[in-house]
């Protein structure tokens, strides 16, 4: 690899990433908080950037499969293409805080998102009747973990039968809490590990190398 | 093949999808009402902000997009009701691009609180940041010196409520939905190390629920459970809305959930020993 591909973004992560722990640390009062502002606003920049070179890809690609009339694909590339236009004609015209604006993103938008996140709970309950058959030691506690929560949770049972919502609290804020705070230490642990890593250049995941 | 071997062979699934689209949609045509206990979270909260003198500037962070509207989005609306209701001053900020139409959403919705405020005294919107680390930086950061308008093209120094802020300890109270995990990572990162009043409430997604309340009580002093804790807000609050009657339908289909844990195991042991039986036969 040549140093321009290795070394030269190694270098950059490597200052950069020490500036913003020793930033986060120490403060540096207004110094410290405009270099923030300036790694913010490079990270919105990106981030805009990338959105833009999506809309060009996928414009791109999809115009190409209208073009080539692909079988079973261009009715819907068109669909998505007329559909991307729209909204951003209207509000380019209306300005996306409008009301024409909003009314139109929940009634497409909004109504598409939420029915198909709906649908999930079908999937659930399927899987719920088939998922915690009992056949080891583990799976019964799974299946005593998953009845103290869902039936904690409803207000139904909790009316009922309160001791259970008791008992579910005390699952999530011992048992759950415990298990998390593991899990988030062990994970912190590795963060650090793999961030020392990355700043002494023997990580080189980031920049796309082996 | 009897009828249990059919049923477990794939007869339950159409017929488990029926049950549970009529039990859904019962509570929406005949609200049942179900009584929603008060959990010590959304006490705290209210409590809280109830203790707050008039004029407090709290910082609301929300709401979502428009598919986890349902999980946090009912319980945005019920604390910015509160907020402006207890003539609180709030400060609101969306995490995404796709949440900013959102607030003129939920604006909309609680349009009988919002008479006699006033845009950029009562309330102001800031706009959406994207990227949830980047944003909660700039929130602790640097408030004021990294935008110069508002949503609405506002230059800020026209906007006496925004031109007030200048440091994040500026807000007396920090109320914050959350339905992603990285969301939440950034404000505990970010906001947890400079923000000194420790007023920091949430209300969490079903999916981030057990990562936020890792965090409790500090630095998040109350985390509400998803829809049930926007049901037990809307309850303290007297304002029943929907988060109270879409609780009826989740009690509803939680209790189907455990019933189809609990029916799955018996069926499954009884067949497994009509086999074992029918095999020594």
């Amino acid at each position: 690899m040549s140093i321009y591909r290795r070394s030269l973004p190694i270098t950059i992560t490597a200052i950069l990433a020490t500036l913003l722990i020793v930033q986060y640390f120490f403060g540096f009062g207004n110094a410290g908080k405009s270099l923030v502002t300036v790694f913010s606003n490079w990270n919105v920049i990106l981030y805009t950037m990338a959105t833009a070179l999506g809309l060009i890809n996928l414009s791109v690609i999809h115009s190409r499969r209208i073009i080539n009339k692909s079988s079973g694909q261009w009715p819907y590339s068109l669909l998505l293409l007329i559909t991307m236009i729209s909204f951003i004609f209207i509000g380019l015209v209306y300005r996306p805080e409008s009301e024409t604006y909003e009314w139109l993103y929940m009634t497409t938008l909004g109504s598409i998102t939420t029915a198909v996140y709906a649908t999930a709970v079908l999937l659930m309950a399927s899987a719920t009747y088939r998922a915690f058959r009992v056949r080891t030691w583990r799976s019964w506690v799974l299946l005593i973990g998953f009845l103290i929560v869902t039936l904690g949770n409803s207000s139904m049972i909790e009316a009922i039968f309160p001791p259970l919502t008791d008992l579910q609290r005390w699952y999530v804020a011992t048992p759950n809490m415990a298990g998390q705070r593991a899990i988030l230490i062990g994970g912190a642990v590795g963060a650090i590990s793999l961030g020392i890593r990355t700043i002494i250049g023997k990580e080189r995941g980031v920049i796309g190398a082996d | 093949m009897g009828w249990l071997e059919k049923w477990e062979g794939g007869l339950y699934q159409p017929v488990v999808m029926v049950i549970v689209l009529v039990l859904c949609a019962i509570p929406y045509i005949m609200p049942l009402g179900l009584p929603i206990p008060i959990g010590e979270d959304a006490r705290t909260m209210y409590r809280d902000i109830e203790a707050l003198p008039e004029g407090s500037i709290v910082l609301l962070h929300g709401p979502t997009g428009p598919s986890s509207y349902g999980d946090v989005g009912y319980g945005f609306e019920a604390f910015f009701a509160h907020l402006m209701r207890s003539n609180m001053r709030v400060v609101i900020f969306s995490p995404s691009s796709v949440a900013a139409p959102m607030y003129t959403y939920a604006l909309n919705r609680i349009k009988d609180v919002m008479q006699d405020k006033v845009y950029g005294e009562d309330y102001a919107y800031y706009g959406f940041i994207i990227n949830a680390e980047t944003e909660w930086s700039i929130i602790a950061n640097d408030f004021k010196g990294w935008q110069n308008n508002d949503y609405y093209g506002t230059p800020i120094t026209e906007v006496p409520l925004l031109n007030e802020i200048n440091d994040i300890n500026d807000f007396d109270a920090i109320v914050a939905t959350f339905f992603g995990t990285i969301n939440a990572e950034g404000c505990v990162r970010q906001v947890g190390s400079v923000y000194t009043n420790g007023n920091i409430y949430i209300l969490a997604g079903g999916a981030v629920y057990p990562y936020a309340k890792a965090y409790s009580p500090e630095p998040f002093k109350s985390v509400l459970f998803s829809l049930r804790g926007s049901a037990e807000y809307e309850y303290l609050l007297r304002r029943p809305r929907r988060a109270i009657v879409s609780m009826d339908s989740q009690s509803i289909m939680l209790t189907l959930f455990a019933v189809l844990g609990i029916t799955g195991n018996i069926l499954g042991y009884t067949l497994k020993q009509r086999k074992i039986k029918g095999g020594l036969n």
